[in-house]
């Protein structure tokens, strides 16, 4: 799918999209859109051939078609939420595919494990510098995987030190509340407990952040948040 | 009288050949020189100019080299994600913790992979996030200038850093991650004495840094030649112009450079970064001088071989020609047997031969004249003596006759009969001359030597012609210095010489005139001088006078007495004084002046007469023949 438009996906024509799936007794939703700049959706913007892939992979699949699967923009999340005390949803799987690391964008609840796979025919390797967690896994080939568990909240620039331009951001948040950021710039998070909420957009532009008051039954609509 | 040898010529031809054979080779020589001199130094000099210039523009090239290269491996660092990623972290996220301290263990990975003395980071703003240098080397800090701003508008860049006395080539990179500018990385390299060495070994020069003219780094070492240096470099910087570069000739110490000036091309900071490249012209024509030195000696060589060459030419060409020349020297003084020794076949040898034989018709010739000249001499003498026996019977029976003592004679017939007796005394007189004079032609004149007083032989001698001068009405005077002893002299014959000279004024000397007699000591020997004051002799006649029956013009029989004004009689008179003279080793001159009158030298040496007078005292008691 091409992400074809570069100016902001309005959100005030989708309140009549609501959807309520109520999962706690008093719970509401967020659900906002930010306009995504052409930093942000260069990310996954096929237009501009992978200097990788074709000369290591004899696939047929195309970069394209690795981007049609991941279409997430960036994340949505509640920062004012405690932190999840409860056991840790199972790993989350990041792959290296295509001399890209897919998703593009990964987000997981702090404390969880992310599992990173080698998919391609070729060496990668993983390392961050990020505060939140610091971490160089080596290079490992195909088939193989390591894991990595993030304990602390924040946002992890993932890199491999081979191939200098594939980049993945993991957001680890607080808690489960968050969302993901379509192509569109929308976002929903559901099961936010009622009251005054930060609410935080991770983009790679850039983070963005708003206050909204969620009801204890419905949603809460957020206005578009620009840059 | 035989000719004297000539002396050798001053001018030989064996000069003139070797002259003419050697100088030319000698003139080629020193042209061959000259010019290879010449042309070798100035091919070396264009040379050296052409070795500068490239080591100039190999110097340059890798500078620009080197620019790229730091270029090169800027790039390749702000592309590796293990660098850049550091420079994509969130500007939130750098205040935390250790961000600086694991960007500088970072850099200083990278800067050790790199090998760049200089590796410094900034943001995306220019703003120095990481220093790479050497600790108190490198301390500038160009986050402000033109080449970081170059590099925050996506241009990398090459330059140069002055600080102080140390420069340094650098280049300065965008660090640009997924289209975004996140910082640049300048590296950069020392511009020291070790790429100083590095550089004259690969351009065989001397090498000189310069920041602001002042000498930062140098392959020449600390020396006066240096500071000299320094002063040329300060003198030169002041009428430098920027672009390009300048060639001259710096004469140090006795030695000529060659020096090449430059200035490196490119954005500086802190100063301008100049060069100079240095070749000793002197050193460089070494081997050409040594070159001409092994073309002098050669030359040297050369030339006296064409030398000697030419002198043995010479020699081989004049040596029958000087032969032939010594041969004819002595055959000017009676030596017809000089040896040739000329044996060539070529015109030499033939000129030797016809040489020869012209010598030998020459000699058989001469022999046959003085076979002619004896036999005329012996036919004079014997005709001479036998004529002096019928001659004095004549004379004999002429006095008595006139004496009466064969009877009674007429006074006319007593007349003819002392005309008679005149008669048969010159006759008697002429038969002695010539009988003397075959003597002396044959060298056999019967001289008996003894000392002598010379004063009074003259003194003998002018009363013998006193009656004759009184018969003339001539004055006469005499003067002699006492003493005159002279250690070897025939008194007869020395008598008759000076006689023979006396009669001879007398006879020329017209009635009334005078004539004077002197003898004296003169250095050497005795001088014995007649001089009266006759008619003269002409300059032409003076020589002639003395030779044998010469016949003067003008000569007319004029009698006032018993000696006849001008006669001449057989004219043997001088020729005898002066073979008399010369037999004693001496001789006569005369001068005259036509119409004032004449004087006559007789010279008697007495030095060297003693040896002969006791050779002949103790080998000889008579009659000697005297040759000379």
């Amino acid at each position: 799918m091409r992400v074809g438009f570069g100016g902001l996906v309005s959100g005030a024509a989708l309140t009549a999209l609501l959807v309520l799936g109520a999962s706690r007794a008093f719970a509401g939703s967020v659900q906002g859109s930010v306009a995504l700049g052409s930093a942000d959706l260069a990310i996954h913007d096929t237009s501009k051939p992978n200097p990788y892939v074709g000369q290591i992979s004899a696939a047929s699949r195309t970069a394209a078609d690795a981007a049609a699967v991941d279409t997430t923009f960036g994340v949505a999340w509640v920062a004012d939420e405690a932190l999840e005390t409860g056991p840790a949803p199972a790993a989350a799987r990041m792959d290296q595919l295509w001399q890209k690391f897919v998703p593009r964008i990964l987000a997981i609840v702090a404390g969880q494990t992310v599992e990173f796979h080698n998919s391609d025919n070729v060496y990668h390797n993983i390392f961050s510098y990020s505060p939140p967690k610091k971490f160089d896994l080596g290079r490992y080939p195909k088939g193989k995987s390591r894991s990595v568990t993030f304990v602390k909240p924040g946002t992890v620039q993932v890199y491999c030190d081979i191939h200098s331009d594939m980049r993945a951001d993991i957001v680890v948040t607080p808690s489960r509340r968050f969302g993901m950021v379509g192509p569109s710039g929308r976002f929903r998070i559901d099961d936010v407990t009622p009251g005054t909420h930060t609410i935080k957009v991770w983009l790679p532009s850039g983070e963005r952040s708003v206050t909204v008051q969620v009801p204890p039954q419905g949603v809460a609509l957020v206005p578009t948040l620009m840059p | 009288m035989k000719p004297p040898r000539l002396p050798w010529p001053r001018v030989t031809l064996a000069a003139k050949i070797a002259a003419t054979t050697s100088l030319p080779i000698l003139a080629v020589l020193v042209v061959a020189l000259l010019t290879v001199n010449f042309r070798v130094a100035a091919q070396q000099n264009r040379t050296v100019t052409a070795d500068l210039s490239r080591a100039a523009l190999s110097f340059e090239k890798q500078m620009v080299h080197q620019g790229e290269e730091l270029k090169r491996i800027g790039t390749v660092v702000a592309r590796d994600p293990k660098f850049f990623a550091m420079l994509t972290l969130p500007r939130s996220e750098r205040a935390i913790g250790d961000f600086h301290e694991t960007l500088a263990g970072v850099a200083a990975d990278f800067q050790r992979d790199a090998d760049a003395p200089i590796f410094d980071v900034t943001d995306e703003h220019g703003v120095m996030l990481v220093r790479g240098g050497r600790p108190g080397e490198y301390g500038i800090d160009i986050s402000g200038s033109n080449l970081i701003r170059e590099a925050l508008a996506r241009r990398t860049v090459s330059g140069y850093v002055m600080e102080g006395r140390n420069a340094y080539r650098v280049a300065v990179v965008p660090i640009v991650v997924g289209g975004s500018l996140v910082g640049t990385l300048t590296l950069g390299k020392s511009v020291d004495a070790a790429l100083a060495e590095a550089l004259k070994e690969t351009t065989r020069s001397d090498v000189v840094f310069t920041v602001d003219g002042e000498i930062t780094s140098s392959t020449i070492p600390e020396s006066s030649l240096r500071s000299i240096l320094v002063g040329k470099i300060r003198a030169w910087r002041t009428g430098a112009q920027k672009a390009g570069t300048t060639l001259e000739v710096l004469p140090v110490l006795g030695e000529r450079f060659l020096a090449l000036r430059g200035e490196v091309r490119g954005p500086e900071i802190g100063g301008h970064l100049g060069y100079l490249l240095l070749r000793s012209l002197d050193q460089e024509t070494v081997v050409v001088r040594r070159i001409g030195a092994d073309l002098v000696a050669a030359g040297a060589a050369a030339a006296v071989l064409a030398i000697l060459l030419g002198l043995g030419v010479a020699a081989g060409v004049t040596r029958p020609i000087r032969r032939l020349v010594q041969a004819a020297n002595e055959m000017r003084v009676g030596n017809y047997d000089f040896p040739l020794n000329v044996r060539s076949r070529d015109e030499m040898g033939r000129l030797a031969q016809d040489f020869e034989a012209m010598r030998a018709a020459q000699r058989s010739e001469i022999e046959r004249l003085g076979e002619i000249d004896r036999m005329k001499s012996n036919f004079i003498a014997i005709a001479s003596h036998e004529i002096v026996t019928p001659v004095t019977m004549i004379r004999a029976y002429a006095d008595m006759m006139g004496e009466g003592s064969l009877g009674e004679v007429t006074s006319l017939q007593r007349e003819g009969l002392a005309a008679i007796c005149r008669g048969t005394s010159t006759l008697t007189r002429l038969a002695r001359d010539l009988t003397d004079m075959s003597l002396i032609d044959r060298n056999q004149l019967p001289a008996k030597f003894a000392a002598c007083d010379v004063g009074e032989v003259l003194e003998d001698i002018a009363v013998q012609i006193a009656p004759f001068v009184s018969q003339r009405d001539q004055q006469m005077s005499i003067g002699v210095e006492p003493g005159l002893i002279h250690p070897r002299v025939d008194r007869d014959y020395l008598g008759q010489a000076i006689l023979n000279v006396a009669m001879n004024a007398v006879r020329f000397t017209p009635d009334g005139g005078s004539i004077e007699l002197n003898a004296s000591r003169v250095e050497g020997g005795i001088e014995v001088a007649v001089i009266d004051t006759g008619i003269g002799i002409r300059e032409e006649d003076q020589e002639r006078i003395f030779a044998k029956l010469v016949e003067l013009k003008d000569i007319n029989l004029h009698s006032s007495g018993t000696a006849e004004f001008n006669s001449s009689g057989l004219g043997l008179g001088l020729s005898i004084a002066r073979g008399i003279v010369e037999a004693h080793g001496g001789s006569i001159r005369v001068e005259s002046r036509v119409g004032t009158g004449s004087t006559f030298r007789i010279f008697l040496p007495t030095q060297g007469q003693e040896q002969a007078k006791a050779q002949t005292t103790a080998t000889d008691t008579g009659s000697q023949v005297i040759a000379t």
